[in-house]
């Protein structure tokens, strides 16, 4: 039996980075202290902040629920559990019934927001006009339309801070993704914590730090009992950059943590993009902050003929 | 009777078993069968194990993916 370097009982993870083995408890201590470490150190929260936290049914979200849960009992921080039904058949109805027990499992607030409710098309059917039109694939669309009614959704909850769960898995293959597409504005912008200005609400990543394999392991210690289907719609490149950085990982450990440290060095170091000038405006459908006269959802929805039903999203 | 290592992979496009007889290392035996481990948890009589760990005859192997796709 492989031991815990710590002490002595059964290990569940062996962390080749360090060569050191931990038990289920000792694994679970480490996650909770690299995420206090990450919120720490790129100063993510402050005392009273209220958080929107996305959620989407996955080990990544619910763990970051739970982990700012336990984090909220010494902070004094305002926790909502915040969801986006995009509308996908067979793969969000069966997430969004796991996102719901959790928050109630935790006493959390539980938010949900359907594009149907506000565009008036699912992101099935929205897919369908795009290719009919040659427009986006689902991804863009999703990503585009998704992370704008993050935004949305947690200004109107009046949060101070938006929590996402992208993990090191997540974020390297970002940064490998834009080296690939050789798209250094998008290099710059991987914040740990990004600049809340003008009808942005600062998003923060206090998993950034803690590999995707981790997030599962812990998720699975804790007893949740995440959501784990592929959405329909999933695959492209970052399927391909999963596969190379996995590959990279597993014969050279450490390698995930190097990229990603890295990055960290060279952001700072990067120019400002010059778009960063342009003074922000409200979106002429939505309201929503752009730096052209429509925001890039409004501008999708225009391109695919669709006229969104709902301005506000909470009554 | 021969006992044997019972092998369990879940996976999105539904679940396979097969058996095989020996002792080796769970790194190993996701080797050989082409799995990355930083793609999967895997169990070992329904608990957590390091990859470090050895299987022998007996022993039921579950092999869990970690997705997160979307």
């Amino acid at each position: 039996m492989e031991e815990c370097s710590f002490c002595g009982r059964r290990a569940v993870y062996f962390e080749e980075r360090s060569g050191v083995h931990r038990c289920d408890r000792c694994f679970i201590e480490n996650v909770e202290k690299r995420f206090r470490e990450t919120v720490k150190k790129w100063d993510m929260l402050e005392p009273d902040d209220k958080v929107a936290v996305g959620v989407s049914g996955g080990t990544d979200s619910l763990s970051t629920l739970r982990l700012l849960h336990d984090y909220s009992k010494y902070k004094d921080i305002d926790i909502v559990s915040l969801t986006i039904d995009e509308g996908i058949e067979g793969y969000r109805d069966e997430s969004l019934k796991t996102v719901e027990n959790h928050a109630k499992d935790l006493g959390v607030r539980q938010v949900t927001i359907r594009f149907e409710d506000v565009f008036g098309r699912s992101l099935d059917e929205l897919s369908e006009i795009s290719e009919e039109k040659n427009g986006p694939d689902p991804c863009t669309l999703c990503g585009i339309l998704r992370r704008e009614l993050l935004n949305q959704a947690s200004r109107e909850l009046n949060a101070d801070k938006l929590a996402i769960g992208h993990n090191l898995d997540d974020v390297v293959q970002t940064i490998m993704l834009n080296y690939v597409r050789g798209d250094l504005n998008r290099l710059k912008r991987l914040e740990p914590k990004t600049e809340g200005k003008k009808g942005f609400v600062p998003r923060i990543k206090p998993l950034r730090r803690i590999k995707e394999k981790e997030i599962g392991i812990y998720a699975m210690l804790e007893g949740f009992e995440p959501h784990i289907d592929d959405c329909p719609h999933v695959g492209g490149m970052r399927s391909e950059v999963r596969e190379f950085v996995n590959m990279m990982e597993s014969n050279h450990p450490t390698t995930k943590h190097k990229i990603l440290r890295m990055n960290d060095k060279l952001r700072n170091q990067l120019p400002e993009k010059p778009e960063s000038d342009f003074e922000l405006q409200k979106c002429k459908i939505c309201g929503e902050p752009t730096s052209e006269d429509l925001c890039r959802s409004c501008e999708l929805l225009q391109q695919l003929g669709i006229e969104r039903k709902e301005q506000t999203l909470i009554s | 009777m021969v006992k044997s290592v019972k092998v369990k992979q879940l996976g999105k496009e539904g679940h396979s078993s097969f058996e095989f007889e020996g002792e080796t290392r769970i790194t190993d035996l996701l080797d050989s069968i082409d799995k990355n481990s930083e793609e999967v948890v895997v169990k070992r009589n329904e608990k957590i194990v390091s990859k470090e760990e050895k299987v022998k005859n007996g022993d039921s192997i579950v092999i869990v993916p970690i997705i997160s796709g979307g």
